[in-house]
């Protein structure tokens, strides 16, 4: 169907407008950091912060709550969607629950349990955090992944002599790889930028994961080696590892998303 | 697959070996939090000492005394309505230029979703020194303008923080919404929109009677989520305002940590746990009651 006139104008203009409200903040945020010093600022930030190891937390956080939710996510959307045993529903509905609750709600007893456990200070202390967060809200969306697999599918292969086992790691897992995508990067997405917990769980300095980092930017703002600009540059330095991993990201998430996977 | 059976076989119990793991991380990182907050709701404690005094409901008459309190709920009901209502109309404008295939349309969708991606401390650094009264770029540009009278001190004015920190939150989340929507428009059939053509019903009417009516799964979460990301909103929030000035942008999130871990009061923390506790399960199960309503092909098939 071709658009008629008019509405190829409105909304042309429509989006040109909103492309400047969504992207002047980055904008302004990048320019600003080539200001006063130009390409320098960019080296100035790292002789007042080693972001290296900071990164390296983030990672290693990320990288850790990735695993445990690909592992028991994939188990639980499975079991949800295809197979049976008592009380299921319920069961379901229970665990969907879990993505209403805040952060702030768990917070405290969560401090609890990991000052009890001596586990202050390591990214152990976030990774299980984070990984039931996301699992609870990317349970729905991978259930219904599997949903829209037929169920023929499996009892051909039950009919083979396969087990549920086998079925699931071999035909099933692998079909709903995009559901799994998503909710991946959904999951990255969620812990890189989390930021009351990790403040509250990790204290030391070097050992925070990079979404605190620029908190403490605005403390050393202003002395003589840390100027606006520099922290700009820093901003853009926080910010790149996030940037690119959405711009590899993005297919993936269209494609995954549209295959039925949002439903409710 | 036969609908319902009322027996179980044996071999179906060993399946709950698959939600295992699920259910043991959220029995110890949500269900044992959530049940110590209830409890703790009814001691004066500060979340340190070894003793606790039981003080029975006086913590829950305290906070509905607290101006604060109210303070929160207003914000709370504020925030969400306007995001939810914002997001869903922006969403599902953006969708639907991108549906008709409008010029440019897949660099768009990834330009607006971008603030989503965006590490909240970051975007909310930009935004402060944005909405700085004295050198910020929002009264620079004002006074630029010769509209001095125009500018104000945002994020230091009592009356105008919150809707700041509405803009910035709209600004990050409605890429979200638009993405929600796009997904879904796409999985309507196209079938349904020439069936109408050949009625002769406009593309209006295509959209009020076919879209939108549709998208109705697509509505439920974005209300759903726009209400619990309302209740969760705390980084945004804490990097600009944290709370003030005066309270007058306090969120759930804000309060309960600076309850808990600035001016160590437990019980009062843990009582706005339970009270936020009690408004997220009222609107998920005015949620599931809306959403499955006489539509038993979205129930779960056992």
């Amino acid at each position: 169907m071709k658009n008629s006139h008019g509405y190829r104008i409105v909304s042309g203009v429509v989006c040109v407008l909103a492309t400047v409200l969504f992207m002047f903040p980055l904008c302004i945020m990048v320019w600003r950091s080539f200001q006063n010093g130009g390409l320098p600022n960019y080296s100035k930030v790292f002789d007042s912060y080693n972001l290296l190891l900071n990164f390296w937390s983030s990672i290693k956080i990320v990288g850790g709550t990735l695993m445990v939710v690909a592992f028991s996510v994939s188990l639980a959307a499975f079991a949800f969607s295809k197979l049976r045993f008592p009380g299921k529903k319920a069961l379901y509905y229970i665990l969907l629950s879990g993505m209403m609750i805040p952060t702030a709600a768990t917070i405290f007893p969560l401090f609890q349990i990991v000052k009890g456990l001596n586990l202050l200070g390591s990214s152990l202390s976030l990774i299980f955090p984070y990984a039931t967060a996301s699992c609870c809200f990317n349970l729905m969306i991978l259930k219904n992944y599997y949903d829209a697999i037929p169920n023929e599918m499996m009892q051909a292969a039950h009919i083979d002599g396969a087990s549920k086992r086998q079925i699931f790691s071999s035909i099933m897992m692998p079909i709903a790889m995009p559901g799994l995508s998503v909710v991946l990067i959904q999951t990255f997405l969620s812990a890189w930028n989390e930021l009351q917990m990790s403040k509250t769980f990790i204290t030391d300095p070097t050992l925070q994961p990079i979404s605190i980092i620029p908190i403490r930017f605005a403390q050393t703002v202003s002395s003589i080696s840390f100027t606006t600009e520099v922290m700009y540059a820093a901003l853009v330095i926080c910010l790149i590892p996030v940037v690119v991993f959405y711009i590899i990201a993005a297919r993936f998430l269209v494609a995954g998303l549209t295959n039925g996977a949002i439903k409710g | 697959m036969p609908n319902r059976r009322l027996t179980y076989r044996k071999s179906d119990l060993q399946n709950y070996w698959f939600i295992a793991p699920v259910f043991l991380l959220f029995a110890v990182f949500i269900v044992y939090p959530i049940v110590y907050n209830f409890i703790i709701s009814g001691y004066d404690w500060n979340g340190v000492s070894l003793t606790r005094k039981a003080v029975g409901w006086l913590n829950y008459t305290a906070t509905f005394k607290d101006p604060i309190f109210a303070k929160i709920m207003s914000n709370y009901w504020i925030f969400a309505v306007v995001t939810i209502v914002t997001q869903a109309f922006f969403g599902i404008l953006f969708a639907s230029f991108f549906i008709n295939k409008i010029k440019g349309s897949s660099v768009y969708r990834i330009l607006f979703y971008l603030p989503a991606v965006v590490t909240p401390t970051i975007i909310g650094h930009v935004f402060s020194k944005f909405f700085e009264a004295n050198y910020g770029t929002l009264n620079t540009m004002l006074r630029g303008l010769g509209m001095e009278s125009a500018t104000r001190t945002w994020l230091a004015d009592p009356s105008l923080a919150l809707g700041c920190i509405l803009f910035v939150n709209i600004w990050q989340w409605t890429g979200y919404s638009m993405l929600l929507y796009y997904a879904n428009m796409l999985n309507i059939s196209e079938d349904l929109y020439e069936a109408a053509e050949i009625d002769g019903a406009n593309k209006a009417m295509q959209f009020l009677r076919i879209t939108l009516p549709l998208l109705r799964s697509t509505h439920f979460s974005v209300f759903i989520l726009g209400a619990l990301g309302s209740l969760k909103c705390y980084d945004i929030v804490y990097v600009l305002t944290n709370g003030g000035p005066n309270h007058a942008t306090e969120t759930f999130s804000t309060y309960i940590q600076t309850l808990a871990f600035s001016t160590f009061k437990q019980g009062r923390a843990a009582t706005l746990v339970v009270l936020m506790f009690v408004i997220a399960m009222v609107i998920t199960a005015l949620q599931l009651v809306l959403y499955y309503r006489g539509d038993h092909e979205k129930e779960l098939s056992a």
